[in-house]
C-alpha cells in the first residue's frame, strides 16, 4: 500500500520542520472543513462523523461518532471539549508530528467537534515535553483568533469557541482521559470511576469530550470531503488513514501516513526498511505503543487495523511499533518495560501500585541472575490480577508483560538457570 | 422510596433497595464482604480491590469479576463471593498489600482490632512469597492526639477521603504517587481539625493510632467497656469508654443511627481523660479529717436535719449540675424536698432564662428538632449567635455534610468560627444584634431607614432568598452566650419558615451535656435569688453537686466569700477543685464514665449510660451517694415511688419511656408537661453592656472552654494561652497592635496579649473562655 497525504498534506513526516502557518494552511484548503460544518446543523455534523466510521486514534479505537452521541445535546450549561495531547506512550510520536507540523489542522478539527456538540470552551492538554509544540500551538491559536476562527461569533456563524492550551505537569497517567480531566482541574492525576462518563460528567462536572490529536486531525478532511470519501480509505471497520511509526531495530525509524489495513510485515520491511543490524533478524514487535501485547514473526502478516490486530491477540493502539531483533534480550526489555509502568502508576489501586513493582522486582532480579525457581509462576500469577484494576493502565502493563513471558519463556528460564553467574 | 429488589449472594436471597451500593447491601444482610476502602460514611473509592466478587446481572447472564462497592444493586443480580476466581483475586490483593506491610502483628498496637489482620487471616494469606525489601517511610508528628506510623499504610485513601473530603480539613493530604503514596501533612505539625481522632477509626490498619492510649498500652481484648454517652457537650454522642482494671484507657465512638453514626470530635474522644485526673477524690471528709464515706454521709445528714430543725427548710439549699445525670439531680431535688429546701441549677439568671426558653422550644414538640443525620440532609443552614465548632463540634461536622451536598450556610455571629470558611454568607454583628437582623427576615419587609446597615440588609435579603427555595431548612442557635433574645429570634424564624409543605428544623447548642435535663427540673430557684439569700445570711446549709462554682460564671464564683456566709456546705464531686476545697463536707462520687444514669441531649433525647463497677468507696455514682444521704436523713419514703415526672416537667408518657430506657437504645425525646417560666422581657440582653466603646464576647473554644476536658489529658495542650481579640480598626483607634499585652483590667478584668481579627465585629472585645484551674493534687497523692 502506498503512503497517503490526508492529515499530512502540510507536513513532511520525514522532516517535520517549521509548522504550517496560517497563510500556507489557507492556501492549501484550510478551514474548508469548518466552513462545511458551519453550513450544517450540529446534529448533521455529528451524523457525518458517525457515518465516516472514524475511530478514536488515541489507542482504544472507540468510534468517535458514538462517543459524541452520549453528550446530552439538550444540556444548556457549559460543555467542554478537550484535546488529549499527553502523548507519553513509549515508542509513540505521531501526535508530536501533527502538533508541531500543522497546529491549524488540530484547531480546525476541534472547532468542528466543538460546533457539532455545541461546546464553547476547549482545552488542548499537552505533554510537558512538547512545550515547544505548545508554544507553536499558542501562536497558531493567536492567528486563528485574529482571523476569526476562534472567539465569539466565528465567521458570522453565531457560534463561540474559546480554545486554550494547558501544559501537563508530566505523568503518563494523564493520558487516561479521566485522569487528564482531574489534572486539568488541578487535582491529583488519578483516574475517575466510570460511570459517570466524561460525556455526562467531565471537566468540572460538566459534559465533556476528550479526543486525541489525530482524531481531531481527521475531522477537517471528513467534513471537507464527506463520509463516503473517507470510508473509501482503510478497511471496512477501520476507516481512514493512520499515522503509523516505527522505532527500535529498524533501518528507517520514522512516521508514515498509511491507510488502515496495511500489513505489519509491509510496515516493518518496506517502510521501516527491515532489521537495522545485519545478521540480526527481527524477533518481536510491540504493535501500538508500549501497552500492547508482543507480536512475533509468524504473526507479522497481521493487518494494521483495529480488528485484525485484536484478532491476533494484541491491539492496534497508536500503531507506532517498537521493534526488537535477535540481539535484544527480552528479559531485559521486560525489565525496562515494567520499570516504566512501576514509575508511572498513579498509585491508586492495589494490583497496579503493589503488583507491578513486585513483578518488576522479580524481573529485575532475574536480569541480575538472581532469579529463583518459581519466579515465572509467581510473576504470571501476579500479572494475571492486573486485569482487574481501576483503569486501563495496569492491563496496559499486563499486555507486553504476559506476552513476553509466554512467547519468550525460554529466555527467562535461561536467566533463572544462570542464577549467580553474573 | 427506592424499590425493593432481590439479589442473590452466594445462594442467599438478599432483599435490598434498587440502587443501593451492592457492597453495603451485602453488609446490611450480614454478609461479610472483605473490604478496606469502602466506608459507609465515605462511600466507595474502588482503590483497594478487595471487595471483588463474580457478579452477573441475572442467573442466565455470564458473570464477571467486579468490585461490589462500585456497583449498584439491581433486581436479579447474582453475586458469588466464594467463586474460586474471586477468592483467588482477593487473596492476591491481600498478598499485594502485605508485600510492604510490616510483619509485626504480635507487637503492633493495632493488633486485635486491625481490619488488615482480619482480612489477611480471612483470605488465608499465611505464607510470604516476596523476597524483596519493604519500603519505609518517615513518620510525622501530628500533634498530641494521633500517632503516625506510615509503614503500615495500605493506601486505601480512607484517611484523606475522611479528613479532606468529608471533614473538609485542609492540612492533611495525599502526596507522591506510584508505590510511594504518602498520607500526612506538608510538614510535621498539629492536625488542625477538631475531628482528627476519627482518622484512627477510619484507618483499616494502624497508620493512625491513639497517642494517649498507646502510651499506657493495653491489648484491645483486655479492655472492659460499657456503652456510655459523651459528657463534653450537649450533642450526646454515643461512646464506648474502655477500662483496664480500674484505669480509664480510651474512648471510641459507638454507633447510634440517630445521633453520631460513625464519628465523634476530639474533645469527646480525648476529653474523657478527666477520669484519670490526679486530683481524683478518693476519700470523704467532714470538717477536716478524712472519714469513711458512710460516716460522712451520716454526719452530713444529721447536720442538714439539725439545721432544718433549727432554721426551717428555707435555710437549706442545693446547687445542682447540668453535667450531672437526671438521676443525680433528681436525688438532690428529693433530698431538698425532704428537708424543705430549695434547688438551683444554673450559673446565673441570664443562662437560666436562655436555657429554659431553648429547652421549652426543644421539648414542646412544636418545631422539628434536627438530629445530626437530619442536619446532614438540610438544604439550608442558618447558624445564629455562636461558634458551632467550639460549642457543639459534631453539629459542625454534620453542617459540613450539608454544605458538601450543596446547602447554603448562613452564619450570623459576632466572630467568625471555623465553619465560616464554608459559609455562603457570614455577617458580623455586635452581641445581641443578631435578633434585629433576623427580625427583618421574619417580617420580610424593608426595615425603617437606618435600622440595618447595607451589609446587614444584603445578608438578610440573601438569607430570605435562599430560605425561600429550601425544602429542609435548618436553624442552629447558640445558648452558650446566655442571650434569650437570640434564642427567641431563632425560634420565631424557624416557626415562620415552617410552612405546610415544609418544616424548618431547629437545634440549640446548650452549655452542658444535660442542660436540657437541668432546665426541666421542677421548682428550680433562680441563681441570683439564691445568691441574694446567701449574701443575706438566710442560707445555713448548702449542698453542691458536681459543680465547680469557680469556673461557671455564677454569682458564687468567689466561693470563699459565698461559703463563708453559710454555716455548713457539702460538695459532691469526683475530683478536688476550688469548690470541694472550701466545702465543710466532701463526698466523693464516681466520675462520669464510671457512673450510670441518663442525660437529655440538645434534642431532649434521653439516653442512658452505663458504667463498669470499679471497686472502692469512691466509685458510687453521685445519684447513689445522694440517695444514701436521703436515707440517712430518714426520709427514704421521699424516694418511695418517685417518678421522673415528679421531678422533671415531662409528660407521664415521657416518664414511662425514660423508665423503660435501656443502655444502647437510640433514645427517645422527652416532651414538656407544663411550662418553664422564664424572664418576661424577650429581648433582654446582658451583654450589651458597653465599656469604653467595647462589648465583651466569649469565644467558646473546642479546646479550652469545656470544663472536664480541661481537667486532664491532651485536650489541655490544645487549648490556647489567654488572649484578647479586637477588630483591627478598634485596635488602631486605641493605638494597640498585634501581640502587644493589652491592659483591659479596668473594664473587663484581664490583661492579655492582643490578637487582631478582621473577622470580629467592630466594637467587640472577644475573650476566650478558658476553664483552667490550677491543678489541685489531693494530700494523699502528694504523700
Amino acid at each position: 500500500m502506498a503512503q497517503v497525504k490526508v492529515l499530512t498534506k502540510n507536513i513532511d513526516l520525514a522532516n517535520v520542520g517549521a509548522p504550517c502557518d496560517y497563510q500556507r494552511y489557507m492556501d492549501n484548503g484550510g478551514y474548508e472543513g469548518a466552513k462545511a460544518a458551519f453550513a450544517k446543523q450540529p446534529q448533521e455534523v455529528q451524523q457525518i462523523v458517525k457515518d465516516s466510521n472514524l475511530r478514536g486514534r488515541g489507542g482504544a479505537g472507540f468510534p468517535t461518532g458514538l462517543k459524541w452521541s452520549f453528550v446530552p445535546m439538550n444540556f444548556t450549561g457549559q460543555k467542554y471539549l478537550v484535546c488529549n495531547c499527553d502523548e507519553m506512550e513509549p515508542g509513540t510520536f505521531k501526535d508530536r508530528a501533527l502538533l508541531y507540523g500543522d497546529p491549524h489542522q488540530l484547531i480546525e478539527g476541534m472547532l468542528i467537534a466543538a460546533y457539532a456538540m455545541q461546546m464553547t470552551v476547549g482545552y488542548i492538554f499537552i505533554r510537558w515535553e512538547y512545550r515547544k509544540g505548545a508554544a507553536l500551538v499558542d501562536a497558531a491559536l493567536e492567528e486563528a483568533r485574529k482571523n476569526g476562527w476562534l472567539g465569539k461569533n466565528i465567521q458570522g456563524s453565531g457560534f463561540d469557541f474559546h480554545l486554550e492550551t494547558h501544559l501537563s505537569a508530566g505523568r503518563y497517567i494523564c493520558g487516561e482521559e479521566t485522569a487528564l480531566l482531574n489534572s486539568l482541574e488541578g487535582l491529583r492525576a488519578n483516574p475517575r470511576s466510570k460511570p459517570p462518563f466524561p460525556q455526562i460528567k467531565g471537566f468540572l462536572g460538566q459534559p465533556t469530550i476528550v479526543n486525541n490529536v489525530e482524531t481531531f486531525g481527521n475531522l477537517p478532511h471528513i467534513l471537507a470531503h464527506g463520509a463516503e470519501w473517507y470510508k473509501k480509505m482503510g478497511t471496512e471497520t477501520s476507516a481512514g488513514t493512520k499515522i503509523m511509526g516505527a522505532s527500535g531495530r529498524v533501518k528507517n525509524p520514522r512516521l508514515w501516513e498509511l491507510p488502515l489495513g496495511v500489513s505489519l510485515r509491509e510496515l516493518i520491511y518496506d517502510y521501516a526498511g527491515g532489521p537495522a543490524r545485519s545478521g540480526q533478524d527481527i524477533k518481536a514487535v510491540i504493535p501500538g505503543g508500549l501497552s500492547t501485547p508482543l507480536l512475533v514473526p509468524d504473526e507479522f502478516d497481521t493487518l494494521m487495523d483495529f480488528d485484525s490486530v485484536a484478532k491476533a491477540g494484541s491491539r492496534l493502539g497508536t500503531a507506532c511499533i517498537i521493534v526488537f531483533d535477535q540481539g535484544d534480550n527480552m528479559v531485559e526489555a521486560t525489565e525496562n518495560i515494567m520499570r516504566f509502568y512501576r514509575r508511572e502508576s498513579c498509585g491508586f489501586c492495589t494490583p497496579c501500585r503493589e503488583g507491578i513493582p513486585w513483578i518488576w522486582n522479580m524481573v529485575n532480579a532475574i536480569t541480575q541472575r538472581e532469579g529463583k525457581e518459581g519466579d515465572m509462576e509467581l510473576m504470571a500469577e501476579a500479572g494475571r490480577w492486573l486485569s482487574h484494576t481501576f483503569c486501563a493502565f495496569a492491563p496496559g502493563a499486563q499486555g507486553p508483560f504476559l506476552s513476553a513471558l509466554e512467547k519468550f519463556r525460554g529466555e527467562f528460564e535461561e536467566f533463572i538457570r544462570a542464577r549467580g553467574a553474573a | 422510596m427506592a424499590d425493593n429488589i432481590k439479589i442473590t449472594v452466594d445462594g442467599q436471597v438478599v432483599e435490598t433497595s434498587a440502587g443501593e451500593n451492592l457492597l453495603q447491601a451485602c453488609i446490611n444482610a450480614g454478609i461479610l464482604v472483605p473490604h478496606f476502602c469502602y466506608h459507609e460514611a465515605l462511600g466507595e473509592a474502588g482503590a483497594c480491590r478487595l471487595c471483588a466478587a463474580m457478579v452477573s446481572a441475572s442467573a442466565d447472564k455470564p458473570a464477571r469479576l467486579e468490585m461490589t462497592c462500585m456497583l449498584k444493586a439491581a433486581d436479579g443480580m447474582v453475586v458469588s463471593l466464594n467463586d474460586p476466581y474471586a477468592e483467588g483475586f482477593r487473596k492476591g490483593v491481600i498478598e499485594d498489600l502485605m508485600l510492604n506491610h510490616p510483619h509485626d502483628c504480635p507487637v503492633c498496637d493495632e493488633g486485635g482490632e486491625c481490619s488488615l489482620q482480619d482480612m489477611t487471616v480471612t483470605t488465608q494469606h499465611i505464607h510470604r512469597r516476596t523476597r524483596f525489601p519493604k519500603r519505609t517511610y518517615e513518620n510525622q508528628y501530628l500533634g498530641p492526639l494521633v500517632h503516625h506510623e506510615m509503614n503500615r499504610c495500605i493506601t486505601c485513601y480512607r484517611c484523606v477521603r475522611y479528613y479532606r473530603d468529608y471533614a473538609l480539613g485542609d492540612d492533611f493530604g495525599v502526596f507522591g504517587s506510584r508505590d510511594r503514596v504518602y498520607f500526612g501533612r506538608v510538614r510535621d505539625g498539629v492536625l488542625q481539625s477538631e475531628f482528627s481522632g476519627n482518622l484512627i477509626d477510619v484507618c483499616p490498619t494502624g497508620v493512625f493510632t491513639n497517642k494517649i492510649f498507646r502510651e499506657v498500652y493495653s491489648r484491645p481484648w483486655d479492655l472492659q467497656t460499657r456503652r456510655s454517652v459523651c459528657v463534653n457537650c450537649s450533642v450526646g454522642c454515643n461512646v464506648l469508654p474502655a477500662f483496664r482494671h480500674t484505669t480509664f484507657r480510651r474512648i471510641v465512638p459507638e454507633r447510634n443511627d440517630e445521633v453520631n453514626r460513625f464519628f465523634m470530635c476530639d474533645r469527646g474522644r480525648y476529653g474523657g481523660e478527666f477520669t484519670n485526673v490526679p486530683s481524683r477524690l478518693k476519700t470523704a471528709r467532714f470538717e477536716g479529717p478524712c472519714l469513711p464515706v458512710e460516716e460522712v454521709t451520716a454526719r452530713t445528714a444529721a447536720k442538714l436535719k439539725q439545721i432544718a430543725a433549727e432554721h426551717g427548710g428555707g435555710a437549706i439549699a442545693a446547687i445542682g449540675s447540668p453535667r450531672a445525670s437526671l438521676e443525680a439531680n433528681a436525688a438532690l431535688s428529693m433530698l431538698m424536698k425532704s428537708l424543705g429546701g430549695r434547688i438551683s441549677m444554673f450559673a446565673n439568671n441570664a443562662e437560666r432564662d436562655a436555657v429554659r426558653r431553648a429547652t421549652a422550644i426543644t421539648v414542646s414538640g412544636e418545631l422539628n428538632i434536627a438530629s445530626l443525620p437530619e442536619m446532614e440532609k438540610a438544604d439550608f443552614v442558618l447558624c445564629v449567635g455562636g461558634d458551632v465548632t467550639g460549642e457543639a463540634p459534631m453539629m459542625d461536622l454534620s453542617i459540613r455534610q450539608a454544605q458538601r451536598a450543596g446547602a447554603p450556610v448562613f452564619i450570623i455571629s459576632p466572630r467568625a468560627g471555623k465553619l465560616d470558611s464554608f459559609s455562603t454568607n457570614s455577617l458580623r454583628v455586635k452581641p445581641g444584634e443578631e435578633s434585629s437582623v433576623l427580625d427583618h427576615v421574619l417580617s420580610g419587609s424593608v426595615p425603617p431607614k437606618g435600622a440595618l446597615s447595607g451589609e446587614q440588609t444584603d445578608f438578610a435579603e440573601a438569607l430570605i432568598s435562599a430560605l425561600g427555595s429550601a425544602k429542609h431548612p435548618l436553624v442552629v442557635c447558640s445558648v452558650l452566650h446566655e442571650d434569650i433574645g437570640v434564642v427567641d429570634a431563632a425560634y420565631w424564624l424557624a416557626k415562620r419558615a415552617s410552612r405546610l409543605d415544609r418544616k424548618c428544623a431547629i437545634a440549640f447548642m446548650f452549655p452542658s451535656a444535660n442542660s436540657v435535663g437541668a432546665a426541666l427540673l421542677r421548682d428550680d430557684v433562680a441563681p441570683e435569688t439564691l445568691h441574694a439569700d446567701i449574701s443575706a445570711g438566710k442560707i445555713k446549709a448548702l449542698v453542691v453537686l458536681e459543680r465547680n462554682l469557680a469556673l461557671d460564671g455564677s454569682p458564687f464564683s468567689d466561693i470563699e466569700a459565698a461559703f463563708s456566709k453559710v454555716e455548713f456546705t457539702c460538695a459532691i464531686d469526683f475530683h478536688e477543685n476550688a469548690t470541694t476545697q472550701q466545702a465543710s463536707a466532701v463526698v466523693p462520687c464516681a466520675s462520669h464514665y464510671s457512673s450510670f444514669g441518663s442525660f437529655l441531649n440538645y434534642e431532649g433525647r434521653a439516653q442512658r449510660f452505663d458504667s463498669l463497677p470499679i471497686p472502692g468507696e469512691w466509685s458510687r455514682s453521685a445519684g447513689e451517694m445522694l440517695l444514701s444521704l436521703v436515707e440517712a436523713t430518714g426520709n427514704e419514703e421521699a424516694i418511695g415511688e418517685a417518678a421522673f415526672s415528679d421531678v422533671y416537667e415531662i409528660t407521664p408518657e415521657s416518664n414511662t419511656a425514660l423508665e423503660a430506657l435501656a443502655v444502647g437504645d437510640l433514645g427517645n425525646r422527652v416532651r414538656l408537661a407544663g411550662k418553664l417560666p422564664v424572664a418576661k422581657s424577650p429581648r433582654r440582653n446582658l451583654q450589651t453592656a458597653t465599656h469604653n466603646g467595647l462589648v465583651a464576647w466569649n469565644i467558646e473554644l473546642c479546646f479550652g472552654s469545656e470544663e472536664l476536658s480541661m481537667l486532664h489529658g491532651p485536650t489541655r495542650e490544645l487549648a490556647p494561652q489567654p488572649f484578647v481579640e479586637l477588630n483591627p480598626a478598634d485596635a488602631e483607634s486605641r493605638k494597640l497592635s498585634e501581640g502587644e499585652v493589652a491592659d483591659f483590667s479596668a473594664d473587663f478584668g484581664l490583661v492579655a496579649p492582643l490578637r487582631l481579627n478582621a473577622n470580629l465585629a467592630p466594637g467587640v472585645i472577644a475573650i476566650p473562655v478558658l476553664k483552667t484551674e490550677t491543678a489541685i493534687v489531693p494530700e494523699e497523692v502528694k504523700a
